[in-house]
């Protein structure tokens, strides 16, 4: 049937709207991990910590550097566990903190991106404004905000929001934009009105890039608390490590910093595994895809 | 029109007049159509070939309602409403499902958007997916399908709605031969069954004669039509029609006028 010559189109394209309208953008500004499969995978990361840590006490213990100026990490290891207690009633501050924070990060920003989307009017109002937002040092505006609100949880959990949401808004705007024109052209055909169009295509569609978003507001969230807490607190990690300086005790410095490390790649962690939980088309996808099975 | 008391002809269930098209492209106005005329039949199935970048395309957008001609006119069923969307089922050579939705839900999309219920309409899906060749596949990804059961999904997709009038730009222009000759009995079958009025653009002359009772030629951009070709090849048929003689000279003329077509405009695209 497919006999050569007889075929009039050179073109394989045939969509809705052919000359324009993008392809399928879903690579760009990805931050997927796939080192994170397996604990086998892990090893080597945890292998180049291990030698790094090892380096450390070695390079304290040769030449008997003074632990108030660099503790060796077995005595930051003896702090963490000594001090456990006081520890952990801070890491719930910072905690409760970053938590709250990116749920405001994540209701705003995600909010911002639909309003954004909705017409290139509204894009060129509200877009400048949030760039700007960014390029406003933080650790002006926090005690700025420490006067406006006062002493308390509020101007922590907006220092954490302001800090966050930003890449939640950019990654959402892109992904809504990602959706193949074609599809939505189909969907028109179908009857669909333009607000079942966002819901059923755009949205869906942005839901990648949106996690893309989250993971790295969630590590930038933990450092929006310490920013947050340093300009005035009297509880959580940020307040203990700026304390603990002055005091001249450095294993709590470092514990702390140990801990708020530990908490961003915990949340990173959580991200994936909810993405991985609550889109496995995509998931999945992008598996066969790279193993050449598409 | 009232309607008169023994009325000859009905209106036909697609007529359009006289269509006319241009896009403008770098500030320079080019057409692309120039007065199409064409009608199809209800119940009928016509195909639409012509050169590539004639206007096909555009012109199933235009009877879809997703573009208006710069003038002319479209009826469905005699009816000149400019909103076509939602009354016509599309289908084009990329199959357009949604990667986040299973089989059946890409299937039920359409009724969905009408306010069927989901559980209504996948009742409604699961008594087609056999005879789609998708059964045992409605809880996949489409990812995980070949490109033959993803273009029948959109098939399934298409039918379901039980449109009058059904478009199909290329539905098979991406599958390999074999593949290809399988969806094209396929949709013969399907449409008998069915019973549905169907415009078919194709780049494959077998095709084109294969299913169709009419058959349009367009000339080379700005497209119109060039030739109507009346397939009277008796029906059911299936594959075996294609080396009967009445076949042959039908293709003899198709390859003839779209020959011409391709030779003027410096053979464009012939192979
Ligand atoms: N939205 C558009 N804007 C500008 N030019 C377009 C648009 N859609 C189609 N065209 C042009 O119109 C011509 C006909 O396109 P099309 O209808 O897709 O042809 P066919 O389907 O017959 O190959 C082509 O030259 C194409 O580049
Ligand atoms: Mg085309």
């Amino acid at each position: 049937m497919a006999v050569e010559g007889e075929h009039l189109d050179g073109d394989h394209q045939g969509g809705l709207d052919e000359g324009r309208g993008p392809g399928r953008v879903r690579s760009g500004g990805r931050a997927g991990l796939d080192m994170f499969k397996g604990w086998q995978s892990w090893l080597p990361a945890l292998l180049i910590v291990a030698g790094m840590v090892s380096l450390w006490e070695w390079v304290v213990a040769v030449n008997d550097i003074p632990h108030w100026k660099l503790p060796a990490p077995s005595s930051i290891g003896g702090e963490l566990w000594q001090s456990r207690g006081m520890l952990l009633g801070h890491t719930w501050v910072t905690m409760e903190e970053v938590l709250i924070g990116l749920a405001v990060a994540l209701v705003s920003g995600v909010l911002l991106a639909w309003l954004i989307s909705l017409s290139r009017t509204l894009e060129r109002v509200i877009y400048p404004s949030v760039i700007a937002s960014q390029t406003i040092p933080i650790i002006v505006i926090a005690p700025l905000l420490l006067i406006w609100l006062g002493y308390g949880m509020q101007h922590k959990v907006i220092v954490v929001a302001l800090i966050s949401f930003f890449p939640i808004v950019v990654n959402t705007v892109d992904g809504l934009k990602s959706a193949d024109p074609d599809v939505m052209n189909l969907l028109r055909t179908l009857g669909a009105d333009r607000w079942q169009v966002f819901r059923k295509v755009q949205v869906p569609a942005s839901l990648p890039f949106l996690f893309s978003g989250i993971k790295i507001a969630v590590t930038v969230s933990v450092i929006g608390a310490v920013i947050g807490e340093w300009v005035g607190s009297s509880e959580g990690l940020g307040y203990l490590a700026i304390r603990s300086k002055s005091q001249f005790l450095s294993e709590r410095v470092y514990a702390t910093v140990v801990i708020l490390s530990l908490m961003g790649i915990g949340l990173f962690l959580i991200a994936g595994a909810l993405e991985r939980a609550l889109l496995p088309w995509y998931h999945n996808q992008r598996r066969t895809t790279a193993a050449g099975e598409d | 029109m009232p309607d008169l008391p023994g009325m000859e002809h009905p209106e036909p269930k697609l007529r359009m007049q006289s269509i006319h098209k241009s896009f403008t492209v770098g500030g320079k106005r080019e057409p692309v159509l120039a007065g199409v005329d064409l009608a199809v039949e209800d119940g009928e199935f016509v195909s639409i070939i012509g050169p590539s970048g004639c206007g096909k395309s555009t012109l199933l957008n235009i009877i879809a309602g997703l573009d208006q001609p710069a003038s002319g006119s479209v009826s469905l069923d005699g009816g000149q409403d400019q909103q076509r969307l939602g009354r016509v089922g599309y289908m084009l050579q990329k199959d357009l499902l949604l990667p986040w939705r299973t089989v059946l839900d890409n299937a039920i999309l359409g009724l969905e958007l009408k306010g069927v219920s989901r559980r209504q309409a996948r009742k409604q899906a699961l008594q087609l997916t056999e005879s789609f060749g998708l059964s045992g596949f409605e809880d996949q990804y489409p990812f995980a399908l070949s490109g033959g059961m993803r273009q029948r999904a959109a098939f399934l997709r298409t039918m379901l709605l039980d449109q009058e009038l059904v478009l199909l730009d290329e539905p098979f222009g991406a599958l390999d031969a074999l593949t290809r000759i399988q969806m094209q009995e396929w949709l013969l079958n399907l449409w008998d069954s069915m019973k549905s009025t169907i415009v078919l653009i194709t780049h494959d002359v077998d095709e084109a004669i294969l299913v169709s009772d009419r058959v349009y030629v367009l000339t080379s951009r700005p497209g119109k039509v060039k030739m109507v070709l009346d397939v009277d090849l008796p029906r059911p048929r299936d594959f075996e029609a294609i080396t009967s003689l009445q076949f042959t000279s039908l293709k003899a003329k198709l390859l003839g006028a779209l020959r011409e077509e391709t030779v003027k405009n410096g053979a464009e695209t012939w192979p």
